[in-house]
């Protein structure tokens, strides 16, 4: 066996009274590609954040080419030591070039004390060359694809000539094809003598390039396996602790009957830093999920956005129910009974600071159940925001519950129970329902959409990974630049053959539905 | 005659703005929200007074301001930086506790509630044209330049800018956060005490309570018109003090309620945020950088 | 009595914030005792006049108070919604100006005069407010930088039109005094009126309007996260508009109430530093309405107290102005007070047990 080029021995951190690692000892060996597994909030990006500096153990010990690392160091002492890390979300400076990005904090490099930009540029370019970025380094990054994004931040840590490179979740923004393009690339990183460390929580991904897998699960170390020994049916077990059924839709080969929710050429002005919907079309139907896939970007927040009524359309209109609306407004998007999960709880969802029983009378304006003349009948509110919390299973069971304070499932629990329960409930649109969920919460989410499913509401569920959109929808549509280029049934739909639409290697097929 | 005299008191009405504006600038490319600086040009125009009254040397005041502004910059990014505070209130509680005590101080060293005894100013330079400055008009001219030079020419330039821009990625690449905008901190601190001081020492010639009359708003409402550009900067703190300019000669001339001249910078300020939105301001400024948080 | 564990989780809170508040206002009392010994003062009897005096006439602390209360509304109802007010100052002054002419131009029957001057006042006062709002709301623009030039604004204006248009002594720049018609009764002999009952109704009935209605869930969301909000079909921009609006109609009733039942005229400077008095105010109760009241009277004991600082030392009244400015650096930045309480803790527990 090699020797390991990083040991972990017993390191635990706290966050408040949650244990995200505990007494975790991992062994990274010299050139090999190593996956961490493990479910959301299994404590892997913490982890390796710890190596990387960014957090402070609270006891164990690490180990980095044989030394020992004081408890307080550092993103500088890392990158010091040949350790790089491509986060989740890219840490990029928008208004600075690529040059300027991949070069920050190791100018001197190219000068000591001044600036000297076409000595970076002339620096940068080889790079760029070498791993096919088919940008220039003077452009601003501000626009740039998510992929090749991720490449820059490839590129940052190879520039400061890392041997250790921790990727954190790298697929979730790419499509199939580029999944497999960066994995050649990190194929042949590796043949170079880097080692690789991919933070993920999709096993189906990590056996096809990894050699060895550690699985973590509640902020432990679980087992490690050699990839060539494992199967995903025994990877699945040691994630979650026990066997899950995922739960996934029965296709039926009934007819579409008439769609109950028809999107009609909808358009939303252009603006600088996002994309815009031009001319799109979708129509949902009583009883069926609609998944709608794409890489990040391409339209899928503004279609929430337009569909919860916070961002104008311009032209266009849609349908329910027999009503028409051409102006979205919160207020009339509402009255056509659309509930809307949106894609960020934290941000979009939920008041953070405000109890379990503000966040769901948010969503009661002018209920005559729960206020008169704009003054709430407490005892009303209190009797029915009970009863969500037991339905929906909100813990702590307490309506008076800070938000901030309980779990991220539960905080999703607190948003179902708000959108799901609306008289009149038409149509449901989910927006990465489960990202950011343990296995249970997942569970939850998913079977409440099946549940609406099989009381005839239409259901859009807007997702980035494509696994949870091939099991759970009957049809499955495909975003790109702001318009549906695909629309066919789940099962006939292949993974490459959406991957392909998303990326555009297959024309565009125009209002398809 | 009557031209190169209003761009005379232009001139010398501008370059306390202008100072101050470089200071906001720094600071905002640092990704701090200087609301602070109404009470950093109060707190050097003190000391430089105070300097120039111990010592009759307005030289000595002038570099005093320096280190006093540099001071209070400091305790400002204390609180903000390290205290995790919100930028805009404890920028404007900072102001009161140097509006409060130089008030104090003032009856305490002058016995005077309102104004100090005079003081010898800065030498002054008869220029042609431009009329009679001081000498910091200069020492502006230059500081200018070097603001400029320091934002985009220098490494460390860029690394305050980047701190400013995304904090978040500038840690994750080993440009240490909080030292980069203490360091903003601290020339944004020198520039704003200098500009209390050319206001005291270079024109006035002594303290009078409250001094500064809201000119760090002015100031950093006219970074916000510039674009957060230091050489557009120059020309919107020179309008502003043409408009003072204005204003003080149409006092003598116009029968108009001296009330009404008074109000036209302040007016003009107003109304030019209409038509300027905050569009520039660097990504984080006023926002609290916290490690791991993402 | 037996509480949940929720209630005694929810009270360990409120009492931890409480006594970041005691810590911070000890801590704010110490440094401007450090100033005091810089002026060549001694600061225990610095404090000692400042407080006895404050005690000795405590009519005159109710009175000051009552503005203080409705300057702090002032401010905290618009930071709920995520907005700084930082116009109270010319709000006040305006407020008072429009009470004074409002009371002196004309004779209206009793009890409707003074209802009339104060509604006056609290309009001029939501107009002034409204300023910067929609400066926020439609161009983006700080409402703390257009707060202060709206101030300025207001200033000038003000001394023009007690100067000139509604000059009613010939000395000095002034109103005319109020008719009896619309004044305000004073309680007994005392100083104050009975303004300061409506002052502390009106915290009541904020605290009502904040925690059971749905305008005040709707603004109060709209200032923690306007985008979750907005989700929810509230209108930010208008809910921080509405909240201006009544923030600066408070602040106009601060200064009509010290007009139709203290000074009975408007005098021109005479309402300086109200307005950034009830930014202390506010902070210190934490944006809590029925908490201002009691920080309205601390920092009107203060005022009081730094006056008579003034009169019997060389410190200078302003004094109360570097305190309150401290009060809020401390208050705002909860890591400095926090790190200090963490320090002393220790060491409290240490002793315990060396007690023991």
């Amino acid at each position: 066996m090699a020797e390991p080029v990083i040991s972990m021995r017993d390191v635990t951190i706290r966050f408040g009274s949650l244990v995200a690692n505990d007494k975790v000892s991992l062994d990274i060996e010299k050139g090999e590609i190593m996956a961490l597994l493990g479910e959301n909030g299994a404590g892997k990006s913490t982890l390796m954040k710890i190596l990387y500096g960014l957090y402070m153990r609270e006891s164990g010990e690490i180990t980095v080419d044989g030394k020992a690392m004081p408890r307080k160091f550092s993103p500088s002492d890392a990158i010091g030591l040949g350790i790089g890390m491509v986060p989740q979300h890219f840490m990029l400076v928008d208004s600075f070039s690529v040059a300027e990005n991949i070069v920050l904090g190791e100018e001197q490099k190219a000068s000591r004390l001044l600036l000297n930009k076409e000595k970076i540029f002339s620096m940068v370019e080889p790079l760029c060359k070498e791993f096919g970025i088919d940008v220039s380094p003077r452009q601003k990054v501000e626009n740039l694809p998510l992929g090749v994004k991720q490449k820059i931040e490839i590129l940052k840590a190879l520039f400061r000539q890392t041997k250790i490179l921790i990727l954190d979740e790298p697929t979730t923004v790419l499509t199939p094809q580029e999944v497999d393009e960066l994995f050649k690339m990190l194929r042949s990183l590796q043949k170079k003598g880097l080692t690789v460390v991919i933070i993920t929580h999709k096993m189906h991904e990590v056996l096809a390039v990894t050699d060895r897998i550690t699985v973590m699960r509640h902020g432990k170390h679980i087992a490690t396996f050699n990839t060539a020994d494992t199967n995903t049916q025994e990877l699945a077990r040691t994630m979650v602790g026990k066997d899950v059924a995922s739960v996934h839709v029965e296709q039926s080969d009934a007819p579409l009957g008439e769609p109950s929710f028809v999107i009609d050429r909808v358009n939303t002005p252009p603006s600088e830093d996002r994309c815009n919907l031009k001319d799109f079309c979708l129509k949902l139907y009583p009883g069926k999920v609609v998944g709608v896939a794409g890489i990040d970007g391409n339209g899928q927040t503004e279609l929430v956005e337009v569909l919860t009524g916070v961002r104008r359309m311009h032209s266009g209109s849609i349908t329910a129910g027999g009503n028409t609306i051409t102006e979205n407004t919160t207020d009339s998007m509402r009255r056509l009974g659309i509930g809307v999960i949106p894609e960020d709880r934290i941000e979009q969802g939920l008041v953070m600071e405000f109890c379990v029983r503000d966040n769901i009378m948010m969503g009661y304006k002018g209920d005559p159940r729960f206020e008169r003349h704009g003054i709430f009948r407490m005892k009303a509110v209190d009797r029915y925001v009970d009863e969500l919390v037991g339905k929906y299973d909100v813990r702590p069971a307490r309506r008076s519950a800070v938000c901030r304070y309980i779990s991220g499932g539960n905080q999703q629990k607190v948003v179902l129970a708000r959108e799901l329960e609306r008289p009149a409930l038409q149509a449901v649109v989910a927006s990465q329902p489960v990202r950011g969920l343990d296995v249970g919460a997942i569970q939850f989410t998913h079977q409440t959409l099946l549940r609406l499913r099989g009381e005839d509401k239409s259901i859009l569920l807007v997702s980035s990974d494509l696994d949870e959109i091939k099991s759970l929808s009957d049809y499955i549509a495909v975003i790109r630049d702001g318009r549906i280029v695909a629309f066919k049934k789940a099962d006939e739909f292949s993974k490459d053959e959406i991957g392909l639409y998303m990326s555009g290697a297959i024309a565009d097929e125009g209002c398809a539905v | 005659m009557e031209l190169s005299t209003l761009i005379s008191s232009m001139l010398r009405l501008g370059t306390p703005l202008l100072l101050a504006a470089l200071g906001v600038l720094v600071s905002a490319k640092g990704g701090i929200v200087n609301m602070g600086m109404e009470g950093n040009m109060l707190f050097g125009a003190f000391m430089s007074v105070y300097v120039t009254y111990l010592t009759g040397q307005p030289m000595l005041g002038l570099l005093a301001s320096i280190p006093a502004g540099i001071i209070y910059s400091l305790i400002l990014g204390a609180f903000i930086i390290k205290g995790r505070g919100h930028q805009v209130v404890c920028g404007l509680g900072l102001n009161f506790v140097v509006i409060g005590c130089t008030t104090v101080l003032l009856s305490v060293v002058w016995n005077s509630s309102g104004y100090s005894t005079d003081v010898p100013r800065l030498p002054q330079v008869k220029l042609p044209f431009l009329g009679q400055q001081s000498i910091s008009l200069f020492i502006t001219a230059v500081l200018v330049v070097a603001v400029w030079f320091f934002l985009e020419k220098t490494n460390t330039g860029l690394r305050v800018r980047s701190v400013g821009e995304n904090p978040a990625a500038a840690d994750s690449v080993g440009v240490d956060v909080v030292k980069y905008q203490f360091l903003a901190m601290v020339i944004a601190g020198a520039l704003g005490g200098l500009a209390g001081a050319e206001l005291a020492v270079g024109q006035m010639g002594y303290f009078i309570k409250q001094m500064t009359a809201s000119k760090g708003f002015l100031a950093y409402s006219a970074v916000i018109f510039a674009g957060y550009n230091p050489y557009a900067v120059v020309l919107t703190t020179m309008f502003i003090g043409l408009l003072d300019a204005v204003q003080m000669r149409a006092q003598t001339m116009l029968n108009i309620p001296g009330q009404f001249l008074l109000m036209l910078p302040y007016l003009v300020t107003l109304l030019a945020l209409i038509f300027v939105g905050d569009k520039k301001k660097p990504k984080a400024a006023g926002k609290t950088y916290v490690r791991g948080s993402f | 009595m037996k509480l949940s564990s929720d209630k005694k989780a929810r009270l360990k809170w409120k009492s931890l914030d409480v006594l970041y508040v005691l810590v911070s206002i000890l801590l704010a009392l110490v440094a401007g005792g450090v100033f005091i010994l810089i002026t060549g003062n001694n600061p225990l009897q610095a404090y000692g006049i400042m407080f006895s005096k404050a005690f000795s006439s405590f009519g005159q602390v109710l009175r000051r108070a009552t503005v203080y209360i409705l300057t702090g509304l002032a401010v905290s109802i618009p930071i709920k919604t995520g907005v700084i007010n930082m116009g109270g100052e010319g709000q006040v002054a305006a407020g008072a100006l429009t009470a004074a002419v409002l009371g002196s131009a004309f004779m209206l029957p009793l009890g409707i005069h003074p209802i009339a001057c104060m509604l006056g006042a609290m309009i001029t006062g939501a107009v002034l407010a409204l300023i910067p709002a929609v400066f926020k709301t439609r161009f983006g623009s700080s409402e703390v930088v257009t707060g202060i030039m709206v101030n300025y604004l207001v200033q000038y204006l003000l001394q023009y039109l007690s100067m000139y248009t509604f000059r009613g002594s010939a000395n000095s720049a002034q109103t005319a005094e109020v008719f009896d018609s619309a004044k305000i009764a004073r309680v007994g002999d005392a100083q104050w009126s009975y303004g300061l009952f409506i002052a502390i109704a009106l915290c009541f009935a904020m605290h009502f309007v904040m925690s059971r209605t749905r305008v005040g869930l709707e603004m109060q969301s709209a200032g923690l996260n306007p985008l979750a909000a907005r989700y929810q079909g509230v209108n930010v921009g208008r809910m921080s508009m509405l909240a201006m609006a009544l923030g600066g109609a408070m602040a106009g009733l601060g200064g009509s109430l010290e007009v139709l039942g203290g000074r009975y005229l408007y005098l021109d400077t005479y309402f300086a530093s109200y307005g950034f008095d009830g930014i202390a105010v506010s902070y210190m109760a934490k944006n809590n309405p029925i908490m201002i009241i009691i920080t309205a009277m601390f920092i009107s004991v203060l005022k009081v107290g730094a006056v008579a600082l003034d009169r019997q030392t060389n410190v200078s009244v302003h004094f109360s102005t570097a305190l309150q400015g401290i009060f809020i650096i401390l208050l705002v930045s909860p890591y400095i007070v926090q790190a200090i309480v963490a320090k002393l803790k220790p060491k409290r527990k240490a002793q315990l047990t060396a007690e023991e």
